[in-house]
């Protein structure tokens, strides 16, 4: 295989350069590439050069994803935990935007993975501070809301109106 | 996705000295409701309905595609939980190799209320299986149901044949991986009657909701009364479903429409005691199926079918021999675990225990799900027509044996009945 360069240039035109193989793995360049041929870097607007570095690491690192090599695949996972273990709330939650904007499986199922294993731990009140959501429920509806969590854990939806049908 | 809203939550962290105030990220709901929260095990979402009234709107009542892609995250991990239904305790028990994640969930109602709901409040060997989360079972040989345990869902499906008396078996198949979006399919096996030795093949659709019958049928090879034992319990791997029979298991394929049978692995060793020939089971391992069983020399044998093209004609399968456990040497290097249970002067040194419990047939392997633990029932009562036992597991790299949970005795028919995986 060719090792042809891509140039990527980032929202504030800082200049990113990796092999063609590693850049296909973003099905957007890939089609970018395709159809418009640039010749000074294929521009991406909605991605900052801080992002986008973080973004060509990890694509330079999967470029040769191994098949059946265990320990190979081993490895690969252990430096995508490292690859987010120091990253903040704010790069993580910019790195899933740019993982689903340039198309890229592979970043989008770690990053997401990963703040559902964050979410996992926390509470409600630390998820809406996540991501910013305001409480909209009255008190009455919040505690409508724990009945029917607490009472659902005895009744079942589906067979439960059978019963009730065939009581009738 | 219906119940994507156009608004955005916009990410701001303020008082955190590792976050940078400049910048906001916004994550876009089709992202968090396609994306991340599928992700969740349903603890954390049942939780985070309180978060706001989105959130509670969207969980309480999920679309199909959420419900299918949690389902998806959920059961990656399939192999590495079990669980069985504890009929008199009523509760489904966890079991892991590690003791921590051994958990009792709060009472299957689920199950007792369709009981309830048909009139009856026996559940004798209701389950019969579960591929990829979900739970099958039969009632009376007649009722076919099929249960989501974690959505506590029930949905039942028609019996393929209501006029006939014949007893069939019954099968579920729900790859979610491979078929997203085709529903689960039913497959019922039946022998016309008792001394017919072909076997044939009922297909049952929930996207149409209608069962189909299939051209293939099967010989099962009649030996000294084969024809009188119930098949165990359906398997589903490689695309096939099998029962195990005594020297055979017949497996059926239902996107090739072909069935067929294989011959166990291993020497024949087949002893009749106390009206029970139940001395191996069929499982699935890491996608294939296993097979384990107790010789006569006391050993445990763990057995998994290779298919080298995926169908299983001439020399494109073999069986390979994956562990092969001696009794006596895992009774000497945990004898602390099982002494207690030997106290008889037949039994009182591993050598003798082992010796005990092979030729006495105390020992019942369990399928085998993973290449870490080998589950198997020890059965100290020997009762006849009676078979309960304790639930032992053996760590395969550190050698350990552990008993699962010394309070519960657990009849043979129900660990084979209901020795499930589900997603957590």
């Amino acid at each position: 295989m060719s090792t042809k360069k891509i140039t990527l240039l980032s929202s504030d035109n800082e200049l990113f350069t990796v092999d063609e193989e590693a850049a296909n793995q973003s099905l957007t360049i890939k089609h970018l590439i395709e159809d418009t041929e640039p010749e000074n870097g294929v521009p991406l607007p909605q991605v900052h050069s801080k992002i986008l570095a973080k973004v060509t690491e990890y694509l330079i690192k999967h470029a040769n994803e191994p098949d059946n090599d265990a320990a190979a695949k081993e490895e690969l996972k252990n430096w995508d935990d490292k690859f987010l273990e120091k990253v903040n709330h704010e790069t993580l939650f910019d790195l899933i935007l740019a993982a689903n904007y340039l198309d890229i499986k592979g970043l989008l199922d770690l990053t997401c993975q990963t703040v559902a294993d964050l979410m996992n731990g926390m509470s409600v009140v630390e998820v809406r501070k996540l991501f910013n959501i305001v409480n909209d429920f009255t008190p009455e509806d919040e505690a409508e809301v724990r009945k029917r969590r607490k009472r659902g854990t005895k009744t079942i939806g589906p067979s439960n109106d059978q019963a009730n049908q065939s009581n009738h | 996705m219906g119940e994507t809203v156009n608004s955005s939550h916009v990410v701001e962290i303020e008082g955190s000295t590792s976050f940078n105030n400049d910048t906001t990220a916004i994550i876009a709901d089709d992202i968090l409701m396609d994306e991340i929260l599928p992700r969740l095990p349903i603890k954390s979402l049942c939780r985070f309905k309180l978060v706001c009234k989105q959130w509670n709107n969207f969980i309480t009542h999920p679309s199909h595609r959420f419900a299918i892609s949690h389902h998806r995250y959920a059961s990656k991990n399939l192999s590495n939980s079990a669980y069985f239904f504890n009929e008199q305790t009523e509760r489904v028990v966890s079991i892991r190799d590690d003791p921590h994640h051994h958990f009792k969930m709060s009472n299957p109602t689920f199950i007792k209320e369709f009981y309830e709901i048909r009139g009856s409040k026996k559940y004798f060997r209701c389950i019969r299986g579960s591929n990829n989360g979900l739970l099958f079972g039969l009632f009376a040989d007649r009722d076919i149901f099929i249960c989501n345990p974690i959505t506590k869902h029930v949905d039942h499906v028609p019996n393929p044949n209501p006029e006939s008396e014949s007893s069939f078996y019954i099968a579920l198949l729900f790859d979610t991986h491979k078929y997203p979006y085709s529903g689960f399919k039913i497959v019922a096996m039946n022998n016309k009657n008792f001394d017919d030795s072909w076997l044939g093949f009922v297909v049952y659709y929930s996207k149409n909701k209608e069962w189909r019958q299939s051209d293939a049928v099967v010989q099962v090879i009649p030996s000294e009364s084969e024809e009188r034992i119930r098949p165990n319990n359906p398997i589903f791997a490689g695309g096939k479903v099998h029962w195990s029979y005594v020297r055979h298991i017949v497996w059926f394929d239902v996107e090739k429409d072909q069935a067929g049978s294989i011959e166990c692995p291993g020497k024949d060793n087949l002893i009749f005691v106390h009206g029970l020939y139940c001395y191996s089971e069929i499982g699935v391992c890491d996608g294939e199926l296993s097979y384990s069983k107790a010789t006569n020399e006391g050993n445990i044998e763990i057995w998994l079918l290779k298919s080298k093209s995926g169908d299983y004609v001439g020399i494109e399968f073999e069986w390979v021999k994956i562990f092969n456990l001696s009794l006596e040497e895992i009774f000497q290097e945990n004898w602390n675990v099982v002494s207690k249970f030997f106290w008889t002067r037949k039994s009182r040194t591993p050598k003798k225990a082992a010796k005990f419990s092979t030729k006495k047939r105390a020992i019942l392997p369990l399928p085998c799900l993973d290449k870490e633990v080998v589950w198997f029932l020890m059965d100290f009562g020997l009762k006849e027509y009676c078979r309960n036992g304790k639930l032992f597991y053996i760590n395969i790299r550190s050698r350990e044996l552990k008993l699962l949970d010394g309070d519960i005795s657990i009849p043979q028919y129900l660990f084979s009945a209901s020795f499930l995986s589900c997603p957590t």
